[in-house]
């Protein structure tokens, strides 16, 4: 009895002592919850870190101490002990499907669609293609993107290349050895990653397609259609070769 | 006739050359290779230094040193612990969040997507678990729970999942510079125990015989887990797994060479 009755008086001894805590959210930033006590903001909690930042004054903040009171429980352990003693840190195992299934976008499919299937969406295949790489401020790299999307000139690479744009400070291309001060920088790449062509600026659709060609291992100039020319396009030897010969095999034979 | 004749064959056969030599010329006007540099091997990477014992991170056993490990699982950096192979997917650890919770449930399977989202560059689902917080909606998640939450706040990110335990699928994700994320149930030197999880997975090829996962409890730079890829399988299909889910969205391009 007197060991409930000394449990209970230090519990109500403590009480006072927490409760003038609370935690608040931010509601533009789910990043950092703040700690409060009678109306005045102690520090912040930043999820992400798992640090607690004293609030020394006004927008001083001081150097990451353990905080005065617990954060919710929830967010510094988002793991759960399950009935057989498992943590789950964020698996709802009894949804989990006992039959293995291939899902592409929500729907089933086969394991050979997977891989292989649904146009553009191969998973096999374009580790062969290209990359194009497009580096620069945002209007300019829309302005490659709108481009690639639906001018004539690129639509028979539409498929056939890895188009990625960044931020010249984005940390995929900031510190791996690409130029990103160009209007938009350019690369087009192998697989290997050995740079095929690079430019600084964008020259438009036409000159891009035509990078895209000479880039290209099957590319046959030859074969390139030019709609607008007629017989003028025949070369002029050829051309006054062919008159020749038809002036020898037609012409009258001064013998006769 | 027959001087007439053979001067019509001798043109003829200039007219053939003429018409198959620009060919043959023309074909080189995409700028002609360059002749290819002697193959040289690639220098294999420098071991780190080894680092000195430290306690152990977590509940679980203290990490193994390489030979002692005999493929069990290692902590470590980007390069496998004997220097062979580095990460596929090398996202860095700035753009790597832990695990929250968001109602009580842990985000493991939303935040494994966020890495993913950031390696492959889909902004839509960058800092998805933060995104459930605000908008109210639970952690945990299985693949109906996923279509429904991309279907929100991803609507038009193309994606896959598969939940058959299928190997070739992890390998033909890696080999395409994609992120896989997986199901995996602990029993490593961060987790003495069984668990319920989802982590990424930056490198799995049973020809090297490395796998590594990024935990997403665990997001250091030094906190990757490297172990051998049967031992990583039984992790994956522990506990009712072997699912992996994958963003279809190309990974970013390899650092640029000549």
């Amino acid at each position: 009895m007197r060991v409930m009755i000394s449990l209970i008086v230090c519990l109500l001894a403590a009480l006072p002592a927490l409760a003038g805590y609370e935690w608040h959210t931010f509601p533009d930033d789910a990043d950092q919850l703040s700690l409060w006590r009678d109306g005045r903001q102690l520090g912040n909690w930043r999820i992400s870190t798992r640090e607690y930042l004293p609030l020394v004054a006004p927008g001083t903040w001081g150097d990451p101490c353990p905080p005065p009171y617990p954060p919710p429980q929830d967010v510094i352990a988002p793991g759960k002990v399950e009935l057989d003693g498992t943590i789950n840190f964020g698996l709802e195992r009894a949804c989990l499907p006992a039959a293995g299934k291939h899902l592409l976008n929500g729907k089933e499919v086969s394991k050979d669609e997977l891989l292989q299937a649904l146009g553009p969406l191969r998973l096999t295949d374009d580790s062969q293609w290209p990359s194009l790489t497009i580096i620069g401020p945002e209007a300019a790299r829309h302005k490659v993107l709108s481009d690639l999307q639906s001018s004539p000139f690129l639509a028979p690479w539409k498929d056939r290349l890895k188009v990625q744009d960044y931020a010249p400070d984005h940390w995929a291309v900031r510190d791996a050895g690409f130029v990103t001060t160009g209007q938009p920088t350019i690369y087009c790449q192998a697989p290997d990653g050995t740079v095929l062509h690079r430019q600084d600026e964008y020259r438009g659709p036409a000159a891009l397609a035509e990078v895209l060609r000479q880039v290209d291992p099957h590319y046959q100039p030859e074969k390139d259609p030019d709609l607008n020319k007629g017989w003028t396009s025949i070369p002029w030897p050829l051309l006054i070769s062919g008159v020749m010969l038809l002036f020898l095999l037609l012409g009258k034979d001064e013998k006769r | 006739m027959n001087q007439r004749l053979l001067l019509a064959l001798l043109i003829g056969g200039v007219l053939v050359w003429w018409y198959h030599d620009p060919q043959e010329r023309m074909r080189s006007v995409p700028a002609p290779p360059a002749p290819s540099p002697p193959i040289t091997p690639k220098p294999k990477p420098k071991p780190e230094p080894k680092k000195p014992r430290r306690p152990c991170p977590g509940p679980g056993p203290c990490p193994l040193e390489d030979k002692e490990a005999g493929g069990r699982p290692v902590e470590g950096g980007p390069v496998s612990p004997d220097g062979a192979v580095e990460l596929v997917c090398d996202l860095p650890a700035s753009e790597r969040k832990k695990n929250i919770a968001s109602q009580g449930l842990g985000c493991c399977v939303f935040r494994s997507i966020d890495y993913a989202a950031r390696w492959q560059q889909v902004p839509e689902l960058y800092d998805l678990p933060e995104q459930l917080v605000q908008a109210g909606i639970p952690g945990g998640g299985y693949p109906e729970k996923v279509d429904e939450v991309l279907a929100r706040f991803g609507p038009g990110v193309s994606y896959l999942q598969d939940t058959s335990g299928d190997a070739d699928i992890l390998e033909a994700i890696l080999k395409t510079g994609r992120m896989p994320c997986v199901t995996y149930s602990g029993r490593d030197c961060h987790y003495a125990g069984s668990i319920s999880h989802m982590v990424c997975l930056p490198y799995f090829d049973r020809q090297t015989g490395w796998a590594c996962i990024s935990d997403n409890n665990y997001p250091g730079n030094s906190e990757f887990v490297w172990m051998a890829p049967d031992e990583f399988l039984k992790r994956w299909k522990g506990g009712g797994g072997g699912w992996v889910f994958a963003l279809l969205a190309p990974p970013p391009p390899l650092p640029p060479h000549n």
